[in-house]
C-alpha cells in the first residue's frame, strides 16, 4: 500500500470515509512524512502533534473529515496565534473565520506554513523559521509569500494547504513548486482572524496538487458547492505586452503549448490603463500595510524592514489618484471578461531563482523575481477576481512552470474547470510529476 | 512597467554598497540617488528621522540609506500617477464587496 500522502486530497477524504484508513492513522502517517521529508525544505516548521491527539474526536463529520492540511502563519487558529512569519504573536489564538470554514468540512490542522515574513516577499528566502527550499531542488526558492504551502503540497506532506494572496501569494509558489493555486474573489469568506483584512487585495487561497482537490478545498472553504462543467471550447483573452513578451522563451512556449493542447479559442485582448495598474497598487499597498511596533520591527529581515519604513514616508497625494485608476482598470477588466472567459498568460515569468540570489533572468534583462513575478499577478488583486495558477510542466532547469488564469468576479468554478480541461488533455501530464524530494 | 531592478536586486541579495550604487532606470540614463532626489545623504536623514521620531519608530541609523534607495525607486514609480489626466480618470467609488462593472 502506498503512503496515503501519495494519494489525492479526495482519496484520503474517501478512504478516511469508507473506513480503510482511520483519521489517526493517516494524522500518523502525516507526521510521520514531515519529519523525514521536511528538514530539506522547511515548509511546515510546526507540527501540532499533541493538539491533534486531543482535537481528533471532535472533528466535525464534513466531506474532509479526518484529512490533514497545513495553514499558512496568517491564520488564527484557536490553539495558536498567528505570526505572519514572525516570532510575534501578532493575532491572538482564536477561530479566524477562514478557519472556522475549513473546520466545518472537517479538516485536521496538522501544522502551520512556512511563509515570507509579513507577506512581503515571493521568493521565501525570510522568515522567522527560517528560509524554504523547493523539492524540485532544494537550493531554489520555494516562491512566497505561502512558500511553506506550496513546498509542503509538492513534497506531499499534506495534499492540501490554506495560503493567501495580496499580490500573487497563492499563485506565485503554485508556479515555483508545480502545484494548483487558487486565489479566492477578494471577501468571499469571513476575514476576521485573517491578517489579510488590514488590506484590500488580500483574499484566501488554496494549494493543491489537481485541480479536483483544489475544488475540493476551495469548497469548504467558500461553504458553497463548486459545481463542475466542461471546460473546453472556453474563450481565453491574452494580453502579449509584458505578460507574454518579457518572460524566460521556454516559459512562453510552454504556455503557448499548453493553450493549444486545451483547444481553447484565444484571442489578443486590450486592458486600458494596464501600465499604470503597478503604481495604483504601490501607492495602495504602502499606505494599507503600515509599519509594525518597534520590537517586531528590530527582528524582521533588513530588506523587509527598509521597504516598511520607506514607504511609510510615501507622500499621500498618490493615494486618491491610485483609487481612480484602480476604478478604471476594474471597469477595464470586466470590460476584457465580455468578451473572454478568462485571461491567461504564465504565472512567474521564469522558474524558481536560487535562494541565494533570487535573480531571474529575461527578456528585458536580469530582474528580481519578486519584481517581474508581481507584475504578472497584481492584477487579480487590484481587481479583486479570482486567479490561479496550473502546472504546465518543466523548465529545462527541471523546475516547474505555470500558468495564470483570471476569471472574473466569483469565477472560481470556471478556473478550476480550465484547470481540469487542461489536465484531461494532457493525460495528467503534468500534475502528476513528482518533485525529486518526493520519489 | 516599474522600476529597473538592480535598485531592489542591490538590496534583497544584500550586496548594498550604497556609495557605488546608482539607480539606473528603465529607458533613462544613469545617474545617482543624490542627484535624481537634489537632496543629500544628510538631509534625508534629517528629514526621514523627523518623521520617525514623530511616529515613535525606532530606526537603526544604518539602515537609512537603503531606506533612502527604496524610497527613491517608490516615488519613482509612483510619480506615474501624478501625469494621469483627471478628466479620463473620473473620481468613482470602488465597492470592493461587488464585481466591478464595465463602463
Amino acid at each position: 500500500m502506498s503512503h496515503p500522502q501519495d494519494w489525492t486530497l479526495r482519496q484520503q477524504a474517501e478512504a478516511v470515509r469508507r473506513g480503510d484508513l482511520s483519521a489517526r492513522e493517516l494524522l500518523d502517517a502525516t507526521i510521520a512524512r514531515i519529519i523525514e521529508r521536511d528538514p530539506s525544505i522547511n515548509s511546515t516548521p510546526v507540527v501540532f502533534e499533541a493538539t491533534n491527539r486531543e482535537e481528533l474526536n471532535p472533528v466535525p463529520p464534513g466531506p474532509l473529515h479526518g484529512v490533514p492540511i497545513t495553514v499558512k502563519d496568517m491564520f488564527a487558529l484557536p490553539w495558536r496565534a498567528a505570526r505572519n512569519g514572525t516570532s510575534f504573536d501578532l493575532i491572538p489564538a482564536s477561530a479566524s473565520g477562514p478557519y472556522r470554514n475549513l473546520r466545518d468540512s472537517g479538516v485536521v490542522i496538522v501544522g502551520i506554513a512556512n511563509q515570507h515574513e509579513l507577506g512581503i516577499g515571493t521568493t521565501g528566502t525570510e522568515s522567522a523559521y527560517g528560509r524554504m527550499g523547493n523539492p524540485w531542488n532544494p537550493v531554489h526558492c520555494s516562491g512566497g509569500s505561502s512558500g511553506g504551502s506550496a513546498a509542503a503540497v509538492s513534497a506531499r506532506l499534506v495534499a492540501g494547504s490554506l495560503g493567501s494572496d495580496s499580490g500573487g501569494s497563492t499563485r506565485l509558489p503554485a508556479s515555483y513548486c508545480g502545484v494548483v493555486g487558487l486565489k479566492l474573489t477578494y471577501g468571499a469568506v469571513p476575514y476576521d482572524g485573517y491578517f489579510g483584512a488590514a488590506t484590500t487585495f488580500s483574499a484566501p487561497g488554496v494549494l493543491a496538487r489537481d485541480g479536483g482537490d483544489a475544488r475540493m478545498l476551495a469548497a469548504a472553504l467558500l461553504q458553497r458547492p463548486l459545481a463542475q462543467q466542461s471546460g473546453s471550447g472556453l474563450r481565453v483573452g491574452i494580453i502579449r505586452d509584458p505578460f507574454w513578451s518579457d518572460v524566460d522563451p521556454e516559459v512562453a512556449a510552454a504556455g503557448e503549448r499548453a493553450l493549444g493542447a486545451a483547444g481553447w479559442h484565444v484571442h489578443e485582448v486590450r486592458l486600458d490603463h494596464l501600465e499604470l495598474a503597478s503604481a495604483a497598487f504601490l501607492s495602495r499597498l504602502i499606505a494599507e500595510t503600515g509599519v509594525p511596533p518597534n520590537d517586531v520591527l528590530a527582528t524582521l529581515s533588513r530588506p523587509t524592514r527598509s521597504l516598511l519604513l520607506a514607504g511609510m514616508l510615501a507622500p499621500a497625494r498618490f493615494i486618491p489618484r491610485a483609487d481612480r485608476v484602480r476604478a478604471a482598470v476594474r471597469e477595464s477588466l470586466a470590460k476584457a471578461f465580455q468578451s473572454a472567459d478568462f485571461l491567461c498568460w504564465p504565472t512567474t515569468p521564469a522558474p524558481a531563482p536560487t535562494l541565494d540570489d533570487p535573480r531571474v533572468s529575461l527578456p528585458s534583462g536580469s530582474a528580481f523575481a519578486d519584481l517581474s513575478n508581481v507584475r504578472q499577478t497584481l492584477l487579480a488583486n487590484l481587481t479583486g477576481v479570482p486567479g490561479i495558477s496550473i502546472p504546465i510542466g518543466l523548465h529545462s532547469s527541471k523546475l516547474p512552470i505555470g500558468l495564470h488564469l483570471l476569471a472574473p468576479w466569483g469565477g472560481e468554478a470556471r478556473l478550476l474547470d480550465a484547470a481540469e480541461h487542461l489536465e484531461r488533455v494532457t493525460d495528467r501530464a503534468f500534475v502528476d510529476l513528482v518533485p525529486p524530494l518526493a520519489r | 512597467m516599474g522600476l529597473n531592478s538592480a535598485i531592489v536586486a542591490s538590496f534583497l541579495t544584500r550586496a548594498c554598497d550604497v556609495d557605488s550604487i546608482e539607480l539606473e532606470w528603465k529607458g533613462g540614463s544613469s545617474h545617482s540617488l543624490h542627484e535624481s532626489e537634489n537632496r543629500s545623504m544628510s538631509e534625508f536623514e534629517e528629514w526621514a528621522g523627523a518623521t520617525y521620531r514623530q511616529s515613535n519608530i525606532e530606526v537603526d541609523p544604518s539602515d537609512l540609506a537603503l531606506i533612502e534607495l527604496i524610497y527613491a525607486g517608490t516615488i519613482h514609480q509612483l510619480e506615474a500617477l501624478d501625469h494621469i489626466d483627471l478628466e479620463k480618470f473620473p473620481a468613482v467609488g470602488i465597492d470592493l464587496r461587488h464585481a466591478p462593472k464595465p463602463s
